[in-house]
């Protein structure tokens, strides 16, 4: 029994570095979230100019940014597969479960990676109060597994459709609503200043999204991996 | 078959007590009656989404081409009681509250419904072979339907005072449904959800026989 | 009070459309049905 969960493990884990290593060499999931992620914040920090923001626009800017970036980035890791044809050698070599672990933890790499450098220049561009900094980065935290949890399944959905980009917004941005109102919520209560015990039940919120879509995908996974 | 003409009696009496009996929330006045109509249309909405997830996990056990058939025609029948749903609840905001749409938590809810059931067919429209169509969109109605409970249950409760209007509501229908109103309100919930279970039975049906025709069994 | 009568005529009238539409389908499935056995 310890031997499958072992062997589970290090499955993923493999899928995980397979796929680290091909975006290290070309870099394209991170060119495509950074340069929405820039690209966004700049804009936004363009248009607002020298106004100062309350934390309800922030906290919605600031989601808003991650959101978009996540869409444009985190339906890559099938879709490459399907379009550089290694998809079925993946499927005969891999452990369903051991791709979709690696291809989530993999998704969540690029989002950490990305908030890494944009949450900070977030900060400096929109002059935002950073009085509550580590409340913020820890709904930041969750809400990028919450958003992962969510897109991996759908980003497997769409990899063999028609219109792929689209249609992976389109069919995630439904299921994320809800923890998009919670996330841009929670960062406008902690931005505003209030203390974490405010947005406790914001927090239980989210991560039980995380923990039930999580274990929903895991279960649905194989029912589109397979052919 | 009889039964059919009893929701003819039935439904054409309830709409008639309806609009002659006392508007059931006096401080909204007469638009308040839409609520007789637009409760029972979201709730079949829910309905319909949740049967199609059961069709759905049914086509993913058995791959039986009929599963998937009922499985669309739930949500296609979902979505047009979503529409309706949207539209009467937009109506009643207006004359209310002055505006269509304020974002309100159940009014972003059957928003979600309607985006999810666009997303669904969306999906379907762009996947040719048959089966990994059904089986894709299957996936896929079953993990949006997860998402429901934290829409319907959490999401209400844990977004604060956004506008108190709804609550308001609910709470009053609650408190002052008297007898009168509640038998009406429960008589229409109850013939929307027989009028559903007959279109669905009639789709039902016709999908049997075409499956019957093309394969020579079910 | 008017307009609550001429909201019941038009409801009533979309109703009477409605479930005659539905009899029709019904009556054609089942024909249908007939046939196929």
């Amino acid at each position: 029994m310890a031997d499958n969960n072992a062997g589970l493990v290090s499955k993923s884990l493999a899928v995980y570095v397979k796929d680290l290593r091909l975006e290290l060499r070309t870099r394209s999931g991170l060119n495509a979230i950074f340069m929405f992620g820039i690209t966004t914040l700049a804009l936004v920090s363009f248009s607002l100019g020298q106004a100062l923001l309350e934390p309800k626009v922030l906290g919605a800017l600031f989601w808003i940014i991650i959101f978009f970036s996540a869409m444009s980035g985190l339906s890559q890791v099938f879709v490459r597969e399907e379009e550089a044809q290694t998809a079925l050698t993946l499927r005969l070599t891999a452990d369903p479960d051991a791709v979709f672990w690696g291809k989530l933890i993999f998704n969540l790499t690029l989002l950490i990676i990305m908030a890494a450098v944009i949450t900070p220049l977030f900060f400096i561009l929109t002059d935002a109060p950073t009085a509550g900094a580590i409340n913020f980065l820890l709904i930041l935290v969750i809400g990028i597994i919450d958003l992962c949890a969510a897109t991996t399944l759908v980003a497997a959905i769409i990899a063999k459709s028609s219109v792929k980009g689209a249609l992976f917004a389109v069919l995630s941005f439904p299921i994320l609503i809800p923890i998009l109102i919670a996330l841009t919520l929670a960062s406008e209560k902690i931005l505003a200043g209030e203390s974490i015990g405010e947005i406790s039940k914001l927090l239980q919120f989210l991560i039980a999204y995380a923990v039930i879509m999580i274990t929903a995908s895991v279960m649905l996974f194989k029912y589109v991996w397979q052919e | 078959m009889w039964w059919k003409s009893l929701i003819f009696l039935a439904m054409s009496v309830i709409i008639w007590f309806s609009f002659t009996t006392p508007a059931p929330q006096q401080q909204i006045g007469e638009a308040s009656r839409i609520f007789y109509y637009h409760i029972p249309q979201a709730w079949i909405c829910v309905i319909a989404f949740a049967m199609s997830a059961y069709f759905s996990i049914k086509y993913l056990r058995k791959r039986n081409a009929l599963n998937d058939d009922l499985a669309v025609e739930s949500a296609r029948l979902g979505l047009l009681f979503c529409i309706l749903a949207t539209v009467t609840g937009a109506i009643f905001a207006k004359v209310t509250w002055g505006a269509f749409w304020n974002w309100d938590p159940r009014q972003t809810s059957i928003f979600i419904l309607l985006l999810i059931y666009g997303a669904y067919f969306a999906l379907r429209s762009a996947i040719e072979d048959e089966e990994r169509r059904a089986a894709l969109s299957s996936v896929y109605a079953i993990f949006a339907f997860v998402t429901v409970p934290f829409l319907v249950f959490v999401l209400p409760r844990i977004v604060p005072s956004l506008h108190p209007t709804d609550s308001v509501i609910n709470k009053d229908l609650k408190f002052t449904m008297g007898l009168q109103v509640r038998t009406i309100f429960f008589s229409s919930l109850t013939v929307f959800t027989l009028i559903f279970v007959w279109i669905f039975n009639i789709l039902k049906r016709y999908h049997i026989i075409r499956r019957k025709m093309e394969t020579g069994t079910i | 009070m008017d307009g609550n009568y001429v909201a019941l005529a038009v409801t009533l009238a979309i109703w009477i459309g409605l479930f005659t539409f539905l009899w029709r389908i019904d009556k054609r499935v089942n024909e249908l049905e007939k046939k196929s056995k």
